[in-house]
């Protein structure tokens, strides 16, 4: 490694690291990340192949390691082998090529642009950038194509050689599903080539390939692919892989001053496009200061991986300075830097702006939510009112009406006291008065008469 | 101390959107729409507390209830730590349609609730449903699968009971016939919301890459694990795993509440 402190004219640089995950610390599994980086006489080549993680792919970690192998030693052959006049003046990308046409619905019906979904307009513009591209360079498409199928063709031939003498067992078999060996050893490619005269490029699957000007003006270089979609992605091991690959060329003498090719373990980690820039310019600054790139990376990744998606970590590039002032990019990556402190500083204010407002209109929804439930209780707590009252009047209407009966019990209970005391009275007159008319009857002699009126009163 | 540093701690974590799908229909009501609205409150402290050991990914939580229309109950995806469950009731007819309909237009970045796919998990969707759509779900449903998000995410439906057209909701989880549930009783429903929910939610939150066509998926993970923590819970016997899947046909009780 080779570093900067002034003006240099001579020097640049190819790097690479792999670093295991997080997770696959934890869960025991190898790295299956691969990487690769190459810089002899005038040819600079990275690699970088992502074993895929899913169980399908358990010899995933190989597929990458052969993949990458094999892509050096083909694109070193290819560098030395076909006339840089093939490529000279010229500038080309294309995408993946598309497997549907996305203006002809399930029913066989044709959509206009404007009726497709998201999804469905990423797709088709997608296939209108490669039907445009298909036409023009066919010569050099005719070559690259040849390359990648030469890539591909070895790759089955190795893995089934790697198969041969490290045969599945039945478990291994039976997590196949009867498919190909292929899908044992999925991975992605990601690959970078550089002569004197022209620079090519080639992807198929996740993972991002950046470069930049002298500028720090970074770009992808190779087009995207949106089928490869959050976690689902193109593969080598995929049934029919080579349309898959999309890839890029230059021989217009416009040459990157660092390229920069990365797994979905870093891209994924960093999570914005602008911390994967700031994150390149950081190896850039290393290179400057001419500290060890690869040791750098071997000793941050962990953490990255750790506080990142846990993913293998991989990475692979070059950087070239040589026509590059040197104070003036410090200056550059200097003020790249600041600026983008702000931004992050910004988008973190806004950010926190934003959660604030969303939790402003939540508390909104529910304020809303309650006020309607307090006036439904108020409504409930008024009608209940409205019964209480109404039970409260029955009930002092029932007391009124207890309370007269009450008072006209004790009325006809003293009457009836002072009717029985005047009744007692009046028998005990009545006794006394009888008991003279007796006693005058006596005298006058009319007894059984005067008996029988006194039995009657005494009954 | 190495020079290098990346600001990932400052940085919003990626979004997993857990999607309910909630039939409330009229035959969900009484004790069905009860226990799924304490299942599912019982439920977010865990999705919270997975959350917040998550240094890379953030769960939020939608939930769509569909009946004679639908309607999310809040007009975005809230961080779990911040979603209050709002009783459902449940009356009227069994949209489903209509609730595939919305849920695609919320699968959008420029015009939903997902935000760009390298700060986003795949998502999570769980349909709970105790009967028959009474509008066009299947067309509807094609629609929905030309969308990346609904592909990409990881779907399981739970079967209130017998009288679940089954097939509906096997088509909704990819054809995976595996991935619907059928619950029988109150006290299944509640663990197997439970369960389903924080699995997938567990796998989900894992950013494991896999090829296109691969034959295992983030949703047949999920389903190996809920299938080895039904078999270790011996009072959950009497849930079926599996559309075709009817040993315990006839056991409905939805009455023990």
């Amino acid at each position: 490694m080779i570093g900067l402190t002034g003006n240099n004219s001579s020097v640049r640089t190819v790097f690479n690291k792999s670093v295991r995950g997080a997770s696959h610390i934890a869960s025991e599994k190898p790295c299956q990340d691969y990487s690769i980086s190459y810089d002899e006489c005038g040819i600079t080549i990275a690699v970088v192949c992502d074993g895929h993680g899913g169980n399908t792919y358990f010899r995933s970690d190989i597929g990458a390691k052969i993949a990458a192998e094999i892509t050096l030693d083909q694109l070193r052959g290819f560098a030395q082998s076909i006339p840089s006049e093939m490529f000279l003046n010229k500038d080309f990308s294309i995408t993946a090529k598309p497997k549907r046409n996305p203006f002809i619905d399930s029913d066989g019906k044709r959509v206009r642009f404007e009726d497709l979904n998201e999804t469905q307009q990423r797709y088709a513009l997608q296939t209108k950038a490669y039907i445009k591209s298909e036409e023009l360079c066919k010569e050099q498409q005719v070559c690259i194509e040849e390359l990648l199928n030469n890539i591909y063709t070895e790759w089955c031939h190795q893995i089934r050689t790697h198969e041969k003498a490290h045969p599945f067992n039945k478990r291994e078999k039976e997590v196949l599903h009867g498919l190909g060996i292929e899908k044992a050893y999925g991975c992605t490619l990601l690959a970078f080539l550089k002569t004197k005269d022209y620079w090519l490029s080639f992807h198929i699957g996740d993972g991002t390939i950046l470069s930049c000007d002298k500028q720090l003006s970074w770009e992808k270089i190779v087009p995207e692919d949106c089928t490869c979609f959050l976690n689902y992605t193109t593969s080598l091991c995929d049934n029919n892989p080579l349309p898959e690959f999309r890839y890029a060329f230059n021989g217009k003498g416009s040459f990157p001053i660092a390229v920069m090719l990365c797994s979905d373990g870093v891209d994924g980690s960093l999570r914005t496009i602008e911390n994967l820039q700031d994150f390149y310019e950081q190896i850039i600054g290393l290179f400057l200061d001419g500290d060890n790139i690869e040791n750098e990376l071997g000793s941050y990744f962990p953490t990255l991986s750790e506080t990142g998606n846990k993913d293998d970590i991989s990475i692979a590039g070059y950087i070239d300075l040589e026509s590059m002032e040197l104070g003036s990019l410090r200056r550059i990556i200097e003020l790249k830097r600041k600026n983008r402190e702000v931004q992050n500083e910004y988008r973190s204010r806004k950010s926190e702006i934003s959660s604030i407002s969303d939790k402003i209109d939540n508390l909104k929804i529910k304020y809303d939510r309650l006020k309607d439930l307090r006036f439904d209780k108020q409504t409930e707590l008024e009608e209940l009112k409205q019964g209480v009252e109404r039970k409260e009047q029955e009930l002092a209407d029932i007391n009124k009406s207890v309370s007269s009966i009450k008072d006209e019990i004790e009325n006809l209970r003293m009457i009836l006291n002072e009717k029985n005391k005047e009744l007692e009275d009046w028998k005990f007159t009545i006794k006394n008065e009888m008991a003279e008319t007796e006693a005058e009857l006596k005298n006058t002699n009319n007894t059984d008469e005067a008996t029988s009126s006194f039995d009657y009163i005494e009954c | 101390m190495g020079k290098l540093n990346a600001p990932v701690d400052k940085l919003p974590r990626k979004n997993l959107t857990v999607f309910f799908l909630i039939d409330t229909s009229g035959s969900m009501a009484g004790g069905k729409i009860s226990s799924l609205n304490v299942a599912i409150r019982d439920t977010l402290p865990m999705l919270e507390q997975i959350s917040s050991e998550n240094t890379d990914t953030e769960i939020k939580i939608a939930a769509l209830q569909f009946a004679s229309g639908c309607d999310w109950m809040y007009p975005r995806p809230l961080p779990v730590e911040d979603f209050e469950w709002n009783d459902l009731e449940a009356t009227g007819l069994t949209s489903l349609g209509a609730a595939y309909q919305e849920l695609q237009k919320k699968l959008s970045q420029t015009s939903g609730f997902m935000q760009e796919a390298n700060a986003s998990c795949a998502p999570v969707m769980i349909l709970f449903s105790d009967g028959v759509p009474t509008d066009d779900a299947k067309h509807d449903l094609d629609h929905l699968k030309e969308n990346n998000w609904y592909k990409a995410a990881i779907k399981i439906a739970v079967a209130i009971g017998d009288d679940t057209n089954k097939d509906v909701l096997k088509e909704f989880a990819n054809n995976n016939g595996e991935a619907v549930l059928t619950v029988h009783n109150i006290n299944d429903l509640k663990k197997m919301i439970y369960l389903v929910s924080v699995t997938a939610s567990q796998v989900a939150s894992k950013g494991v890459s896999i090829g296109l066509d691969a034959p295992e998926s983030r949703q047949e993970e999920v389903m190996q694990d809920i299938k080895k923590a039904i078999k270790k819970d011996s009072s959950l016997t009497k849930v079926d795993v599996g559309a075709d899947v009817e040993d315990n046909k006839g056991s409905d009780d939805w009455t023990n509440w």
